[in-house]
């Protein structure tokens, strides 16, 4: 009797088709952007809650001895220190360039901020631009975080 | 009023700004085209602030470099949130719309903002 034996390498084959698609359902997805961090988008709500109050304030005692630079150092210290603190975190994550960049901006407007309340605020009409900026440059950095978040779902 | 022709220039400055980064993210356009359209009207607005301020005397040449400086910052970070888009390349596309209309806002303004 006649049998034929299967091509070389059949069984080979078979066992690849079989196993590929299940270590690759197994793999964790290749990733070319950050996974969301809880951490980072708490504390970017935090700099941005500081921030807005700061403005509120300023909207109302820009001009006044109130408004005075030297009564706000509290103010700069804390966000720097939060902005380094979050810039520092980032840097231990993969990929997490784009926060990176925008935590560089936002810490360069924090020293714009400063070097122009240094020299003195006349009155609230300097206000509305730089609360513009600086709120654009937060309300952009928790877009990206919501797009991180989203991704995971 | 220099402030009052900005305005009144506005229109067309806002295009020429579109267009000179429209050239920048060609394939990304359609993603980022609603950005930067926000985003150039934004500067324009402030630029406009910026040039009263100045005018009025309640802020110097340099005060009002870093007013606008704060304007470009915050329109990179915007654009770097958008899938696909560079910092390097983000920076491209705003030095580009602020180079198409400094002549204009320059001669507007009557002196070196931009």
């Amino acid at each position: 009797m006649h049998h034929t034996n299967p091509p070389k390498g059949h069984g080979y084959t078979s066992c690849l088709i079989i196993v590929i698609p299940l270590l690759l359902m197994s793999c964790s997805p290749l990733r070319f952007t950050q996974e969301f961090d809880e951490t980072s988008e708490r504390k970017i709500v935090s700099i941005q809650e500081k921030v807005s109050r700061f403005f509120v304030r300023m909207e109302r005692m820009a001009g006044t001895p109130e408004g005075n630079y030297v009564k706000y150092n509290d103010f700069y210290e804390d966000v720097r220190t939060e902005i380094d603190v979050l810039q520092a975190r980032n840097r231990a994550i993969p990929m997490s360039g784009t926060t990176q960049e925008q935590l560089d901006l936002l810490r360069q407007e924090v020293d714009q901020l400063e070097a122009l309340h240094r020299s003195g605020f006349h009155g609230t009409d300097e206000i509305a631009p730089l609360k513009s900026g600086l709120e654009g440059t937060l309300v952009a950095m928790q877009k990206y975080q919501f797009t991180l978040k989203n991704r995971m779902k | 009023m220099n402030t009052i022709q900005i305005d009144a220039d506005g229109k067309a400055m806002l295009s020429d700004m579109i267009e000179a980064t429209r050239k920048i993210f060609n394939e990304n356009w359609n993603d980022v085209g609603p950005f930067v359209e926000m985003e150039s009207q934004h500067v324009l607005d402030s630029l406009s602030t910026i040039a009263r301020l100045k005018q009025e005397g309640s802020i110097s040449e340099e005060q009002a470099r870093l007013q606008l400086v704060i304007q470009r910052d915050c329109f990179l970070s915007l654009l770097l949130t958008v899938k696909g888009i560079r910092r390097i390349q983000a920076e491209n596309a705003v030095n580009a719309a602020l180079a198409v209309i400094r002549s204009s806002a320059n001669r507007l303004l009557g002196w070196s903002l931009l």
